[in-house]
C-alpha cells in the first residue's frame, strides 16, 4: 500500500460515513407496490407501469392515505382504522392494525411478501388475486363473505403460521377484514387492467387511453360487485345431518366407498389418505410465478425482477387426512364447504356434481372426520385398492 | 490505485444501496395522479358521441396466421400418472401446433369488447345459441387443446378416459373446479359474462394437462385450424372493430412481418359490407420460445 492511499483510506471511509448518515434522511413513506409477476406475464411494459401505478394511486390512494373508488361500498371508517402506522387515536383505540399485525407477513401491499414470509411454509395468502380458500361460498371464483374472513382471524389457520387475532376487539378485527377487501380490490384491479390492457401507451410513453370515470369503472366494478355478491352465494346444506351421523357406522361405510369411488378421493389424497397421491401440483399463485420465471429464462434482468417480487416456488401438497388438523376449520360444515365448493387456488375440485344426495355429502364428511382416529392395524382403506394404484401412480 | 477505486466504488455502492428504494417497480407521479382523481370526482359531462353507430350492413373477416419457419417440435411432456391410462402414446407439447405451410393452429381471433356497448349481431348466429361444445379429456390431453364459447352456447365437459379427471378453468370471475370421474356424465357450464383473454385450463391429478378457453359474449370469435385459417362471417361492417390475435405462447401476437400491423395484439378493421377482407400474418418462431 502507498502512502499517497494509506492518507485518502480513512478520507474514503469518512466519506462514505457521512454519505450513509446523512443521505438518507427520514425513509420514504411506504408505498403500494406494483404486482410485477402479474406485469411480466402480461408483457406490459414500463411507461404503461407507470401509468397503471398512477391510475392505481387515483383510484386506492397509499397505504398511508387509502381511498376507496367511487361506488365501491366498502367501509371507509373502518379502513382508514386498519390503514397508516400505528397510533392511538384520541380515544386510546389503536390505529394501523394491518401494520402492527399483519404487514410482516402479508407485505404492505398485501402480496403475501413481507419480511418473514419467506421463512415460513405455507407462505402468507397474497391478497392481490382475490383468491381465498377458507370461505363458505359456492364457486371457485365466489369471494369469501365477511364473516368468513373475520372466522380466519378468529381461530387462525391450524397447520400454518397463521395465529388467531382472538385478542383483538370484534371491531378491530372487522377493520382488518374490510382492509384485507380493500387490498384485494386493488389487487384484482391491477391484475385486470394488465389481462384486458385497459391502459395502453404510445411511442412516446403517454396515455394513449382516454382515462374517463366509465373507463375508470371498469377497471374495478366487476371485482367489487363480486364482493357484494358473496353474501348471497353462500352454500346451503339441503338438510343437517342426523346428531350421530359423525359414530353412526353406516355413515362412515358409506362415506369409505363415496372415498374410493365417486368422490375419487384417492387420486389427490394417496391410497392411505395421508395426502400422498398427488405431490407434483402447484397452487394457482405459485403456478403464474413459475410461468413467468419459465417463460423470461433467457433473459436475466427480468428472472432477477421476478425473483425480487415473488418467493420461491414450491409444491402443494393435498391435506394429510390423518393428521385431524384442517385448516379451514374442523366442523362438519367446514368441510361440507371444502368437498362441495372446492378450495380455490389448491387444485381441490368442487364434488357437487358427485355428492348429490345429503346423506351421500354427511356420509363422507363422516368418514375423513373417522379418519384420524383410526386405530393401527385396522385402517379403514381398502386393501384392494392398494396394489394396482400403486402400479398405475 | 485500484485498491482506492474499489473501496470508493464499494462505498458509492454502499451510500446508494441505503438510500435508493431498490424496489424497481414505478412509484406514481404525484402530479398525474392528482390529474386522474379530478376525473373521479368532476361532474358527470353531457355523455358525449353516443349512438353514433348507425351501420346496419355485415361482412366477412378471413386469414391465415403462418410462421416464417418450421418451429422445432418440443419435447414431450413428463407422464407418470395413472401410466396404464395417459402414457401408453408419447404425450405431445402442444402449445405449438402447426400445419401445411407452417400455418399456425390455436390461435383466437375475437372482437375487442369496448366498455358495455354490445356489439351487433346478425341473425343467422341464432342457430348457434344453445348449441353445445365439448370439452373433453382424452387420453389425459385436453381435447380440443383451446375451445371458445359464446355465453349463449353451452359447454360440455366430458371424460372419456378411464381415470380419473379434473377440470380447472382460471379465471377472474367465472372460474370452476370440478372432478370429471370415468364415465361419467357430462358436466354441463354456462357462463354469465364474456371474457377479454383467454383463461387457463388445468387438471390438478395429471399437471401436464393444459388448456385454453375463451368465454365470449358475442359469436364473433374462431380458432385457426391446422392450416393456420380463420373465417368469422357475418361481421358488423361498417364500423371501425378491433380483432385481438392471441396465442397461448406469446398471448397477444404483435411483431408480424407484413405490411399490416398489430399493435399489441390489436388489428384495427372496418369491413365493407357484403364483402370478405382477407388479412394475413406471418411470425418468427423465436416469439413463441421456439427455434
Amino acid at each position: 500500500m502507498t502512502f499517497r492511499m494509506l492518507r485518502l483510506t480513512p478520507l474514503a471511509c469518512l466519506g462514505a460515513l457521512t454519505l450513509l448518515l446523512a443521505g438518507c434522511g427520514k425513509p420514504p413513506a411506504p408505498r403500494f407496490h406494483l404486482n410485477m409477476v402479474s406485469a411480466i406475464n402480461a408483457k406490459v411494459d414500463a411507461p404503461t407501469q407507470q401509468q397503471v401505478a398512477n391510475v392505481l394511486e387515483a383510484l386506492f390512494g397509499t397505504p398511508d392515505q387509502p381511498l376507496l373508488p367511487p361506488e365501491v361500498p366498502f367501509k371507509e371508517a373502518l379502513i382508514a382504522r386498519a390503514a397508516g402506522p400505528v397510533a392511538s387515536d384520541i380515544h386510546g383505540r389503536k390505529v394501523g392494525l394491518f401494520r402492527e399485525h399483519c404487514v410482516h407477513c402479508h407485505g404492505i401491499s398485501g402480496d403475501g411478501m413481507g419480511p418473514t414470509a419467506a421463512f415460513l411454509n405455507p407462505y402468507p395468502r397474497d391478497y392481490r388475486p382475490g383468491v381465498f380458500k377458507f370461505k363458505s361460498t359456492e364457486g371457485t371464483s365466489d369471494m369469501p363473505t365477511d364473516a368468513d374472513l373475520a372466522k380466519v382471524l378468529e381461530e387462525g389457520i391450524p397447520g400454518t403460521s397463521m395465529p388467531s387475532f382472538r385478542m383483538l376487539a370484534v371491531e378491530d378485527r372487522q377493520a382488518l377484514v374490510e382492509y384485507v377487501k380493500y387490498l384485494s380490490l386493488r389487487g384484482q384491479t391491477e391484475r385486470k387492467i394488465y389481462a384486458e390492457q385497459l391502459i395502453t401507451v404510445n411511442d412516446k410513453g403517454q396515455l394513449e387511453t382516454e382515462l374517463t370515470k366509465d373507463s375508470l369503472g371498469e377497471m374495478y366494478f366487476e371485482a367489487a360487485g363480486m364482493w357484494q355478491a358473496a353474501q348471497a352465494k353462500v352454500l346451503k346444506p339441503a338438510s343437517s345431518p342426523p346428531a350421530d351421523f359423525l359414530t353412526n357406522p353406516e355413515y362412515v361405510e358409506k362415506g369409505h366407498k363415496l372415498f374410493f369411488g365417486a368422490g375419487d378421493c384417492k387420486k389427490c389424497h394417496g391410497t392411505t389418505a395421508l395426502g400422498d397421491g398427488q405431490v407434483e401440483n402447484y397452487d394457482f399463485w405459485t403456478t403464474e410465478v413459475n410461468k413467468a420465471l419459465n417463460d423470461n429464462k433467457d433473459s436475466s434482468k427480468e428472472l432477477a425482477l421476478i425473483q425480487e417480487y415473488s418467493l420461491k416456488p414450491r409444491h402443494i401438497l393435498p391435506r394429510n387426512l390423518r393428521s385431524g388438523i384442517y385448516r379451514g376449520g374442523r366442523r362438519p360444515i367446514d368441510l361440507y364447504y371444502r368437498i362441495l365448493a372446492g378450495i380455490s387456488g389448491s387444485g381441490m375440485p368442487g364434488h357437487a356434481n358427485q355428492l348429490k344426495t345429503p346423506e351421500e355429502q354427511w356420509a363422507i364428511i363422516a368418514y375423513v372426520l373417522s379418519l384420524p382416529y383410526d386405530a393401527g392395524g385396522q385402517l379403514r382403506f381398502d386393501q384392494e385398492q392398494i396394489a394396482p394404484s400403486r402400479e398405475t401412480n | 490505485m485500484t485498491r482506492t477505486l474499489q473501496l470508493l466504488s464499494l462505498f458509492t455502492l454502499l451510500a446508494l444501496a441505503g438510500c435508493s428504494n431498490a424496489q424497481p417497480d414505478p412509484a406514481a407521479q404525484p402530479a398525474e395522479v392528482e390529474k386522474i382523481k379530478s376525473i373521479l370526482t368532476a361532474k358527470d359531462a353531457a355523455a358525449a358521441n353516443t349512438n353514433t353507430v348507425a351501420a346496419t350492413g355485415w361482412g366477412t373477416l378471413k386469414g391465415k396466421i403462418t410462421l416464417s419457419a418450421k418451429p422445432t417440435p418440443f419435447q414431450d411432456l413428463v407422464c407418470n400418472k395413472d401410466v396404464g391410462v395417459c402414457c401408453v402414446e408419447p404425450l405431445k407439447d402442444n402449445s405449438l401446433v402447426t400445419g401445411s405451410g407452417n400455418g399456425l393452429a390455436n390461435v383466437f381471433v375475437f372482437i375487442k369488447s369496448k366498455g358495455k356497448t354490445p356489439v351487433r349481431v346478425h341473425e343467422d348466429y341464432a342457430k348457434k345459441e344453445g348449441t353445445e361444445v365439448v370439452l373433453d379429456n382424452v387420453k389425459c390431453m385436453f381435447t380440443p387443446h383451446c375451445a371458445a364459447v359464446w355465453t349463449k352456447q353451452k359447454l360440455m365437459l366430458k371424460n372419456s378416459d378411464a381415470a380419473g379427471h379434473n377440470t380447472n378453468y382460471a379465471s377472474p370471475s367465472q372460474s370452476f373446479n370440478v372432478l370429471l370421474t370415468p364415465a361419467a356424465p357430462p358436466i354441463e357450464k354456462t357462463f354469465k359474462a364474456g371474457e377479454n383473454k383467454p383463461g387457463e385450463l388445468s387438471c390438478n391429478i395429471h399437471p401436464w394437462m393444459k388448456g385454453l378457453l375463451l368465454v365470449r359474449d358475442n359469436p364473433y370469435f374462431a380458432l385457426t385450424n391446422e392450416n393456420g385459417e380463420f373465417e368469422i362471417p357475418n361481421m358488423p361492417a361498417g364500423e371501425k372493430l378491433e380483432i385481438v390475435f392471441w396465442h397461448e405462447r406469446n398471448q397477444r401476437l404483435t411483431k408480424a412481418s407484413g405490411e399490416l400491423k398489430l399493435n399489441n395484439g390489436v388489428l384495427q378493421v372496418t369491413l365493407p359490407e357484403n364483402g370478405t377482407t382477407e388479412v394475413a400474418f406471418t411470425f418468427d418462431p423465436a416469439e413463441f420460445g421456439a427455434n
